[in-house]
């Protein structure tokens, strides 16, 4: 896949002019070098002078070493080619290098060119790529974040300010620099800021007034245990470390399929937190929770970790997808727990980094013989073995027909797989010719892989009518003798070993070299890990996670303080929290990173303990304004000493959950399945589609599961602006934050609605000086548009002959739906009623009459409506759409009622004598006095089983935002029969009057007359509309949704002090 | 402080300039590259590319059957690849299936003699401003690894795309519409979605926007439909009231500022990007031009037209996906598929490079054509063919590309490159070197990791300007 081996040396450093300021190496010179000489050396030298052999004690594979040298001295001198070692021996004057065939005139002239003009070689930052190889220099081990964890003496006081070891630390820097730190935030700061930061969402206004009327001693820390013990706590903390792990649930390539399973690790990671897992455990559980713990449903899914790598389904070269699989995992897992992108050590050792090829593969090697599952239970032992009790069990029951149904399906699956297996390459297909029992662990592995798009293709196959009749009735019979077979256990996505011996990994992936064990980063730990095997496992990932886990290695600790340090206050000590290597950041306190590090270990990794150090801390209550700033900034102009807080913009989900909370629709049920982004449940449980991030979050910087962020970026684009100012989402969110303070605060003080707006979105009072400003939206609210006025707009009569009809308008009113369940219409049925229609849509949208279906094809229910501009059956047709036994079909009348013009309707629904459905479709034009009546009878498929629970509904569907009318609708009625022609005809004779009702008896009706409550069953059955939902808004209520839309808008809403 | 700490401040610097103008001045010059948050973050030298339309025929068109003649192939018609071609890994492992013959015409077109068949007639009499590239290979057998290839230089998702790194390293020269635009020719999704034209692990601010291509270009771009002008102006002074009173309290977050200039950009998009799609500015000849008289025309001869509006405007990059959804995929009945693709293309693509030449634009507007892959000789289901990443064609042209000839080769069969290949890596630093952008200096850190587009394995191919 990569190229790598063909140029090898071309790698990573080619030009460093953009960072760094080359010594004296012209562009050109790098140029030169790196087309003419570095190829040179590399295909022709560093075979027998370089990393694997060093002939002479010469390597001829960096600067530094060429200049060094071997066993006859220096092999260049820099500008001297007469006396430079190399020219003399490539010219084969004293050595005759190379010794199978000379170098041509043109390559030796390269070299001495190259030398004379001052042997440029590529460097970095100032530093020139390191030597390859295990030889690490004194500096490299040396490197401060591989020094063992030290402890450090706390600072001598600094003065009187601090509550904590951290503000020692913290002061100590800020007396050398000369600065005072920031004084203490004020209570409603401070309490907005410990919410979003602990729980991610804001305080409610009670919140902070419980606070600020609290005065006894240790309020403070009260008020952190107590939000510690919150369980949505755990909820914001796991966003932050699913970041990190690049958490998503679907496969993030073409078909990017949906992983149902994948919340099960979301929830491992929220209760992890909420239960303070000691941090060690959590690392051991998720690398290697098969192995430590393959009895805990709680360890298996917290191996999900390792699965969320980018999965192809029907991806063919296998082993390329294996590898990409490894590289994954394995690059994920430096990232994650030791802070080093080792990503550049699988094809070279590391150019910046005492990180070898040979450790990316040792880190590998853990992997090695890792499998993928998809099979085992997420349950505990004891639930497993009484699952597996009842299910052999129940397939004791009934052999004959279950070997029967085997016989039937074994050829379909040996079909699907022989049509699966072909897909691959030949060496592939031996390898699925083998027995199991005789394939290596890496064939294993593949095997594996292609056994998944097997199952998928057969999962797909087609069977024959006769044997689908044949299984179903063989499953019918199982069932009559074995009972229902016993709900499956849900799946976890976990991994396991595949057995005992561990497998080498070869360097570089590539099978012709050195292969390697198990083992860790070796400039830390040189030598390859002892392993513990058990019966099924290699122990090779418990090994890895023990060696990450434990207190000696330098990294671990300090990555996990750090980070958490940096979620509190915007950036960490050191400012890269993925990368503690030599192109990160240096900790701004490196003795109290090492201090809270080993505290941490100390008291046995437990996060909260951290937390609490954190927030009892003067460092993190320092108000974000300081009023020596200006002196300050000069001297720190990055905060880097914390002698103020920084201001920060909140998270996409913080802001999404912050707007939710303040509308008072924030849904406090936890755990579980993923959810739609209509959900009203808090962002960690949206559902998290790689190839498709929902656009809000995304224009806030949210994550798509691609990369691992340890920190999000914070960008302004006009998207966002306009996702925030003209998207529905979040302007039904002020819509229902303005109806919450109206219920609240009342409808007759502008002043105290101002107030409680910004109360509830921003945790503060209205200042005088924005009570007018705000007040500017209210300029139509309060200065009368008579409420009945605007009702009168709502309900009106259709044409002069009838009484008040109901408007329905495609895009401001919902349709009206009767109260859940409690009505329901089935066949057979008649429909009547009143109408005028204004629109089509463009598309082939239905504009729906009156209906009690959710457009579900699969969920029974029927439908009226008129069809629009696209459809398959011609604009305007009046219809009848069904889902009964027979499916979904669409009963078209053909009759073409016009727009703009009322109508009398009517359709009735029966099951014809042959068990067929039979629809009778009245339409009568009604501002004519002559208007005909046309009828049209059609027969359909089957109209038993056309029912539904879900409401009725007039001018819609049951939560559906399309298919709604446009106009105007009245005197509907429903009877639960079907009434002859003769009946309706006389219902129309009677030009409308009551529409017969009495006679009838409809089992609902509405007629909009009734003065008190418009949309009351004038059947007396008690089927009101739900008017809720459709009573036009007030423009008191209007201009507050204005006001709460504006306040989500505004910075103070986004970002925090 | 490491140059990973200056490279960020660098970038949000660039954010803060742009917030802290007033709007009077931003709207006095729109194209003061200083005072643009995309304001361009590399060196460049000039040349003469300053835009690129990226037209995307997904799914895979057929090198064998376009621009790459293998007259072998009509000889071997039936049988199966001699052994002497290697086996690639196929994605339907029809790899030993008989070779399939084209059933084009052939001739060479234009003073270059370039050969183009039949099935792109108007094409062809733009040849002499083609360079086509028979050479061009690819890592991803399948589409989704193809695609992502082509946009990202990887098969697996998460690195920026092409359009991401030409924004970050220029920016745009128009910052009322958006510097990397993309368009499709139907609502089905491109395979991998948006994040093809993503930012992987650089900041949001760099992806491409998705236009619409009637209606309104951009979603949730112009005011809701209940909410009158009035409103929005009267609602839009209260917020800018309280912001920036909250920002002139907290001077050392700039961001506060930048994000008020968000809103006032945002709001002049709502008139800028209307204008920009608005076709009934072209007269009726230029439409035509573009095929939009034509129905089988119209849809992607309204896109191509679009681009030029946009690059016109100082949009950046370009990408237009024509056959949304793979429809470019053929491994069967190949027929029938590329007769009607092609013919949906081939007017539009002419008549956008006819207009670019006529408008003195083909200079400054680098276009490239090609799919994520090739297909292969082989045939797939009798009349199909399977596809093909080891071998296959991309033209560019204008942009400063020197016209007229081919580059590079495939074997005999046209299964593999095999003359001056170049790889993807290769072609995206040829268009960053088009555009004046040394794609080794084009570098953003993360990680620890110096990344650049071509993962240090690209070449620019320079011989394309001579």
């Amino acid at each position: 896949m990569l190229r790598f081996f063909v140029n090898t040396f071309a790698l990573i450093v080619t030009s460093g002019s953009l960072v760094c300021a080359q010594d004296s190496a012209s562009p050109t010179q790098l140029e030169f070098f790196e087309t003419r000489v570095r190829p040179l050396l590399h295909s022709r030298c560093v075979k027998c002078h370089g990393e694997y052999e060093q002939k002479g004690d010469l390597r001829l594979d960096s600067l530094e070493s060429l200049l060094h040298g071997g066993e006859s001295g220096p092999a260049v001198v820099t500008g001297q080619p007469t006396e430079s070692l190399l020219l003399e021996a490539v010219r084969y004057e004293s050595f005759e290098m190379p010794p199978d065939k000379r170098l041509s005139e043109q390559e030796i002239t390269d070299l001495e060119t190259w030398i004379r003009n001052g042997v440029a070689w590529p460097k970095l930052n100032g530093k020139s790529v390191r030597l390859q190889g295990a030889a690490f220099t004194k500096e490299e081990r040396s490197f401060w974040s591989l020094q063992p964890l030290t402890h450090p003496d706390l600072p001598p006081s600094a003065g009187r300010w601090g509550q904590n070891e951290i503000d020692g630390f913290v002061a100590a820097k800020l007396k050398a620099a000369g600065i005072e730190p920031a004084p203490t935030a004020d209570d409603d700061v401070l309490m907005r800021r410990l919410y979003f930061d602990l729980l991610g969402v804001p305080p409610s206004p009670e919140d902070i007034s419980e606070f600020q009327s609290e005065k006894s001693d240790g309020r403070w820390s009260r008020f952190v245990d107590r939000l510690l013990a919150d369980s949505r706590y755990g909820e914001h903390w796991a966003r932050q470390w699913l970041d990190v792990v690049r958490y998503a649930e679907s496969d993030g390539f073409r078909a990017d399929f949906y992983r149902p399973e994948a919340w099960r690790y979301r929830d491992y990671v929220v209760n992890a937190f909420n239960d303070d897992k000691p941090y060690d455990r959590f690392i051991i559980e998720q690398l290697a929770g098969d192995e430590v713990a393959p009895e805990k449903a709680e360890a298996l899914v917290a191996t999900g970790f390792l699965r969320t790598y980018l999965y192809e389904y029907n991806q063919r070269d296998a082993r390329t997808q294996w590898q990409d699989i490894l590289n994954q995992v394995t690059d994920i897992t430096g990232e994650v727990f030791l802070g080093l992108g080792i990503g550049c050590a699988r094809c070279h050792d590391h150019k910046f980094d005492p990180i070898l090829q040979e450790d990316y593969y040792r880190l590998q090697a853990c992997f090695g013989t890792m499998l993928p599952r998809d099979d085992i239970p997420a349950a505990d032992a004891a639930e497993h073995q009484r699952y597996r009790q009842q299910y052999e069990t129940w397939l004791s029951k009934g052999v004959e027909h279950r070997e029967e149904l085997q016989r039937i399906k074994e050829p379909y699956l040996k079909k699907a797989a022989k049509a699966a297996t072909q897909k691959f390459p030949e060496d592939i297909q031996v390898i699925m010719a083998k027995p199991p029992a005789d394939r290596t662990p890496l064939e294993l592995q593949l095997a594996d892989l292609v056994n998944r798009q097997i199952l998928y293709d057969e999962s797909k196959g087609k069977t024959s009518d006769a044997d689908v009749k044949r299984i179903a009735e063989l499953e019918k019979q199982i069932m009559e003798v074995a009972g229902k077979e016993p709900a499956k256990l849900p799946a976890a996505i976990t991994v396991a070993d595949l057995g005992a011996m561990p497998q080498l990994l070869h360097l570089g992936a590539d099978s012709d070299r050195r292969a390697v064990a198990a083992g860790g980063v070796s400039i830390i730990n040189a030598s390859p890990f002892q392993l513990q095997p058990s019966k099924n496992s290699t122990g090779q990932r418990t090994a890895l996670a023990k060696w990450i886990a434990s207190p000696k290695n330098p990294l671990t600790a300090r990555v996990i303080v750090n980070r958490i340090w940096q979620y509190h206050f915007g950036s960490g000590l050191v400012e890269t929290a993925s990368d503690f290597g030599s192109l990160g950041g240096r900790p701004s306190h490196p003795e109290l990173l090492d201090w809270l590090a080993s505290e941490f270990i100390a008291h046995d990794w437990s996060i909260k303990w951290l937390h609490r150090r954190i927030l009892n801390s003067s460092t993190w209550q320092m108000s974000a304004f300081h009023p020596g700033a200006v002196v300050a900034q000069e001297i720190d102009p990055e905060n880097r000493l914390r002698w103020r807080f920084d201001i920060r913009r909140l998270s996409a989900e913080q802001i999404r959950d912050a707007m939710l909370t303040s509308s008072g629709e924030l849904r406090s049920e936890q755990g579980g399945p993923s959810v739609e982004f209509a959900s009203q449940r808090r962002s960690l449980y949206l559902k998290a589609i790689r190839n498709a991030p929902e656009p809000l979050l995304r224009s806030l910087d949210g994550v798509d599961g691609l990369n691992s962020i340890s920190k999000r970026s914070t960008t302004t684009t006009p998207t966002q602006a306009l996702n925030l100012m003209n998207g529905d989402w979040v302007r039904k969110r002020a819509a229902a934050m303005a109806k919450r303070i109206l219920d609240e605060a009342g409808a007759s003080d502008p002043t105290g609605i101002v107030d409680a707006a910004f109360r509830t979105a921003l945790g503060r009072g209205a200042e005088v000086h924005e009570v007018p400003v705000a007040m500017q939206l209210f300029e139509n609210a309060f200065r009368g548009q008579d409420m009945s006025a605007v009702a009168a707009q709502w309900f009106s009569p259709l044409c002069e002959l009838t009484g008040n009809a109901v408007s329905i308008d495609s895009d401001h009113q919902a349709p009206l739906a009767t109260t859940d369940g409690q009505l329901v219409v089935t066949a057979p049925f008649t429909f009547v009623g009143l109408m005028k229609l204004n629109s089509l849509y463009a598309d082939a949208t239905v504009r729906t009459i009156i209906s009690q279906w959710d457009s579900n094809n699969k969920n029974g229910g029927w439908s009226i409506g008129v069809t629009s501009e696209k459809s398959a059956h011609q604009p305007r047709n009046f219809i009848l759409q069904v889902v009964g036994d027979a499916g979904y079909e669409v009963v078209a009348s053909d009759l073409r009622p016009e727009l703009g013009k009322p109508y009398l309707v009517a359709v009735t629904v029966e099951q014809a004598d042959s068990g067929k459905g039979k629809a009778r479709f009245f339409l009568q034009p009604l501002d004519t006095k002559d208007g005909k009546l046309k009828t049209a009878d059609v027969e359909f498929k089957s109209a038993a089983g056309v029912t539904s629970k879900v409401p009725v509904m007039l001018g819609g569907r049951h939560k559906q935002s399309r298919h709604k009318w446009d106009g105007k609708l009245d005197q509907v009625a429903l009877f639960s029969k079907s009434l002859n022609f003769d009946t309706i005809e006389s219902l129309f004779a009677d030009q409308l009057k009551t529409v017969v009702i009495a006679q009838h008896a409809p089992v609902a009706a509405w007629d909009f007359d009734n003065k008190e409550n418009p949309v009351a069953d004038s059947s007396s059955h008690g089927h009101d509309l739900n008017i809720q939902a459709t009573l036009p808004v007030s423009p008191l209520e209007k201009a507050v949704t204005e006001l709460c839309h504006v306040l989500f808008n505004s910075n103070e809403f986004v970002y925090i002090d | 402080m490491t140059t990973y700490q200056s490279r960020r401040e660098m970038l949000t610097s660039a954010g803060m300039g742009f917030g802290a103008l007033p709007l009077a001045a931003m709207l006095a010059d729109s194209s003061r590259a200083d005072v643009n948050p995309n304001a361009a973050k590399v060196h460049h030298r000039q040349t003469k590319a300053k835009s690129v339309i990226f037209l995307f025929m997904e799914g895979g068109p057929s090198h064998i059957d376009l621009f790459d003649p293998k007259p072998l192939l009509k000889k071997l018609s039936g049988q199966s690849m001699p052994e002497s071609f290697e086996r690639p890994v196929t994605a339907m492992g029809e790899v030993n299936s008989p070779l399939l013959q084209d059933q084009r015409k052939w001739a060479q077109h234009g003073d270059s003699g370039l050969w183009i068949s039949d099935w792109l007639p108007r094409t062809a009499t733009c040849a002499d401003d083609l360079a086509v590239i028979r050479s061009c290979w690819s890592n991803g057998i399948n589409h989704a690894g193809g695609v992502c290839s082509m946009n990202t230089g990887s098969p697996i998702a998460g690195r920026p795309s092409l359009g991401a790194w030409v924004n970050y390293g220029l920016g745009s020269e128009n910052e009322n519409l958006p510097a990397f635009v993309v368009m499709q020719d139907t609502n089905s999704q491109v395979v991998n979605g948006a994040r093809n034209w993503g930012t992987g692990f650089m900041p949001a601010i760099y992806q491409g926007t998705r236009f619409n291509t009637t209606g309104n270009p951009i979603s949730n771009l112009s005011r809701p439909k209940n909410e009158d002008a009035a409103v929005q102006q009267r609602k839009l002074k209260v917020l800018d009231y309280l912001n920036r009173r909250h920002a002139a309290a907290r001077p050392q977050q700039t961001e506060l500022e930048a994000r008020i200039a968000g809103y006032e950009l945002a709001f002049r998009m709502q008139t800028s990007a209307p204008e920009a799609v608005d076709l009934s500015q072209e007269t009726a000849e230029t439409q035509t031009l573009y095929g939009m008289d034509e129905k089988v025309t119209a849809t992607f001869g309204r896109q191509c037209l679009l681009a030029r509006r946009l690059v016109e405007r100082g949009v950046r990059f370009v990408q237009l996906y024509h056959g949304a959804g793979s429809k470019w995929d053929s491994h069967s009945a190949i027929e029938k598929n590329h007769t009607s693709l092609c013919k949906q293309t081939d007017q539009c693509v002419a008549g956008l490079l006819k207009d670019l030449k006529q408008r003195g634009l083909l200079d400054s507007t680098l276009v490239v054509w090609g799919g994520e892959f090739g297909r292969t000789p082989m045939s797939e289901k009798g009349d199909g063919r399977d596809h093909n990443p080891t071998g296959f064609t991309m033209w560019m042209a204008g942009g400063g590309v020197k016209g007229g000839r081919t580059i590079g080769t495939t074997d005999e069969l046209g299964l593999h490159a095999v003359e001056d290949r170049l790889h993807v890596h290769d072609l995206h630093s040829t268009i960053l070197w088009l555009m004046g952008l040394n794609h080794r200096e084009v570098v953003y850190y993360d990680k620890g990791r110096p990344e650049r587009i071509d993962q240090n394995e690209g070449h620019p191919y320079s011989g394309i300007v001579a």
